[in-house]
């Protein structure tokens, strides 16, 4: 029924914002936490892995922010995404509006929950003696494009949880392979070429690298390493639509 | 659309799964049963009808009769598997009041956040805003979370904020069962207001024969996903009431015509639906394409730009081997492993691998340097292997054109000497060191000549390229191994 451009943006802007207060809601701190959860964990990783990796690595600390701070971004989200179909049914099944729009609202509250947390990552950078520079707003190419991917990964395992609920199971099981695969906490020249080529699968990876590049050696990656990220996240999105696009019709029948 | 007609049912089926179970069992029984159409559940079959402007129609059956079912199949919550359903204008369902909220939210929240799921603007819902919690009295929970307040509360506030626009067709599932005494009159008044009002077309469910006889104009009778009546609500209801005593349903046409299991999905809708696969699917084959050329443009684009070298850029690499890939890779030698350019070299010289592998090889250990690093540590990997290679294959050469030299007999020295020359332009690569050796080979050339009285010109030339030109003779040489 929302398909005047006004009235579904406006629906959007409601769903996103009670995405967003739902997230904290009941909470002592709130928002904060957005910003105190990165933290808490970036101090006990960097407590345990700074004294085997962080020796003879400069700017470990950031090294280290850089992969948790974007792989939270992307576990999070996509771990929650699971249930947003499932959860939202109550209000679809009764009033007909666009499932999708709830994915999107979804993935919309978690980003710019993301942004919370990269303003504290901005301060840490400073406060490393890192000086900013024009440059870093190629951020943003990396930043939109794993909002994509999360989106699409969103998109994928929602609507797969609804005829398939292993995958509240399995997903944390592949997230954890995930994480080791992007060199989070070590130095990726510890591993052999091969793997290192592997991890170039990794579009989580691949952003993480664009993120250290950027910030710690200050170089803009080329521009196929833009491209094939750009692909990734094209890729994601596709294999999410397609899913959801195939499904739509079903989900109300299986809620 | 027809004239006058909001509404039109045609041939509608819905199906359900009876069981959603996924779980191993279960599909392995299904597998060795055979029996898709076993799990397959008709909640609504064959059910036609068309309604006109200002009409009410009432819904009876007995529970599980499909009536909600149809009422979600018309508001668009499900689609149906066959059949086609045309409405025209808005359309608002009051089904199961009070489900689909926010239970953290406050009851204004909510109320913003209903409306625009009805797709109402803001501005909208900001000017009835007050109506709406008058009209539900909740004036003073307006701040309370939605989780505080009673069943009854919930379905006053969610009929409030459904009723506060004057629909094409409305859609009223039993919801006049909730709600309080003085609620219930309120609501009923309301409705009939928004039904008196004007062209707005309503559908009713009802278990109460008094309230659908005195109301409608139209009566739909459904029993087991059936259509067992459709008509004026005397005949209906009569007919109704009599099957309530008797427990036999009247044979009616509608009710014969309905096939046990209603063919799948119409066919236009099928093709539609794998057009679009279809679609998606090369959309997703472009990309994979797409990234598998871009992750390959690297390799293609230095592979070109090698080939195309001038005679400056090889020299200017030759020199410059190490510094220059130092200064370019700069922070981030740690990824390289020079190592690679020896080995490869190594494995051509053995014939083990071709220049395009170990181009490869440097490609994926860079990861993801510029293309100008790219093409820069490809050449100076391909002249390191030349030098290499240069080395072992000096020998052998030498050895060769001398025995050709020797064993040729003297009326063939035209085609020696381009035999020689041929052969020569590898001897012009060579660096400073190897320079004795082919004044070696460019004697024994002028002693030939000497013998057949000809002009020492082949070795002047020969002589004279290696001195001038000998960088353009290297990429040439580069290009011919290749």
């Amino acid at each position: 029924m929302a398909s005047d451009k006004k009235g579904s943006s406006f629906l959007l802007a409601e769903l996103i914002r009670r995405d967003f207060i739902k997230k904290y809601k009941r909470t002592t701190f709130g928002i904060l936490w957005s910003a105190l959860s990165p933290l808490l964990l970036l101090l006990t990783m960097d407590l345990v892995f700074g004294t085997f990796f962080g020796r003879n690595m400069p700017h470990y600390t950031i090294y280290l922010f850089c992969g948790l701070l974007l792989f939270n971004y992307f576990s999070y989200t996509t771990r929650s995404a699971m249930r947003v179909l499932y959860d939202n049914a109550p209000i679809y099944s009764k009033v007909p509006v666009p499932k999708y729009y709830f994915l999107i609202s979804h993935s919309t509250a978690h980003f710019i929950d993301f942004l919370v947390s990269l303003v504290v990552f901005f301060v840490f950078v400073a406060v490393d003696g890192i000086s900013f520079h024009w440059r870093f707003l190629w951020l943003l190419f990396p930043i939109v494009c794993l909002f994509f991917i999360n989106y699409g990964i969103g998109m994928f395992l929602s609507t797969l949880y609804i005829f398939f609920r292993d995958v509240n199971y399995l997903w944390p099981v592949i997230t954890r392979v995930i994480m080791y695969a992007s060199a989070i906490f070590y130095d990726v020249s510890i591993l052999p070429g091969i793997m290192r080529r592997l991890l170039n699968c990794n579009p989580l990876y691949m952003c993480i690298d664009y993120f250290r590049q950027l910030i710690i050696h200050s170089t803009v990656p080329s521009i196929s390493f833009h491209l094939i990220l750009a692909c990734m996240a094209a890729f994601c999105m596709l294999v999410g639509g397609f899913t959801y696009r195939i499904c739509r019709d079903k989900i109300a029948l299986y809620v | 659309m027809e004239d006058n007609k909001v509404l039109i049912l045609d041939n509608v089926s819905v199906r359900y799964r009876k069981s959603n179970s996924r779980a191993t069992a279960d599909i392995v029984k299904r597998i060795f049963k055979k029996s898709s159409r076993s799990n397959e559940f008709w909640a609504l079959r064959n059910v036609s009808f068309s309604l006109e402007k200002g009409d009410m129609l009432g819904v009876v059956g007995k529970n599980g009769a499909g009536k909600s079912t149809m009422m979600k199949a018309i508001s668009g919550t499900l689609s149906p598997a066959s059949g086609s359903i045309k409405k025209e204008g808005k359309i608002c369902a009051l089904l199961e009041l009070g489900a689909g909220f926010d239970r953290e939210m406050t009851v204004k929240e909510n109320v913003y956040l209903r409306g625009a799921l009805m797709g109402y603007s803001k501005e909208f819902i900001d000017s009835k805003y007050d109506e709406i919690i008058d009209f539900a009295d909740m004036r003073e929970f307006q701040s309370n979370p939605f989780r505080t307040l009673s069943s009854g509360m919930k379905s006053r506030i969610a009929f409030a904020i459904a009723s506060m626009v004057e629909p094409d067709i409305i859609i009223l599932d039993e919801i006049f069962a909730v709600g309080d005494g003085d609620f219930r009159k309120k609501s009923q008044k309301r409705m009939q207001e928004i039904i008196d009002s004007g062209d707005t077309t309503a559908l009713m469910v009802s278990h109460s024969l008094q309230t659908v006889r005195e109301q409608c104009n139209k009566v739909l009778w459904l029993d087991k996903g059936r259509m067992v009546m459709f008509g004026d609500p005397k005949t209906v209801c009569d007919a109704y009431s009599e099957y309530l005593s008797s427990g036999k349903l009247p044979e009616t046409d509608s009710l014969l015509a309905t096939e046990k299991n209603p063919k799948n999905i119409h066919k236009k809708t099928k093709g539609k639906i794998f057009a679009e696969i279809a679609i998606y699917f090369m959309l997703l084959l472009a990309a994979v394409a797409g990234c598998f050329v871009w992750s390959q443009y690297d390799l293609l684009k230095s592979y070109v730009l090698a080939r195309n070298l001038s005679a400056e850029q090889v020299t200017e690499i030759a020199d410059n081997y190490h510094q220059e890939i130092d200064r370019l890779l700069g922070a981030d030698t740690s990824r390289w492993d020079y190592g690679i350019f020896k080995d490869g070299a190594e494995r051509i010289i053995n014939e083990e691998a071709s220049y395009t592998d170990i181009a490869k090889e440097v490609l994926l250990q860079a990861g993801d340097m510029s293309r100008e690093q790219y093409r820069r540590a490809l050449a100076a990997a391909e002249i390191e292997a030349i030098k290499q290679s240069y080395i072992v294959q000096l020998d052998s050469l030498v050895q060769e054109i001398r025995g050709e030299f020797e064993a040729q007999p003297e009326g063939k020295y035209r085609s020696l000497m381009v035999y020689a020359y041929l052969n020569c332009d590898r001897f012009y690569a060579l660096e400073e060191d190897c320079e004795n050796d082919l004044q070696e080979v460019i004697e024994e050339i002028r002693s030939v000549q000497r013998k057949e009285n000809r002009p020492e010109e082949l070795a002047d030339q020969v002589w004279n390229a290696y001195k001038t030109e000998k960088t353009y003779l290297l990429s040439y040489y580069c290009i011919k191994l290749r």
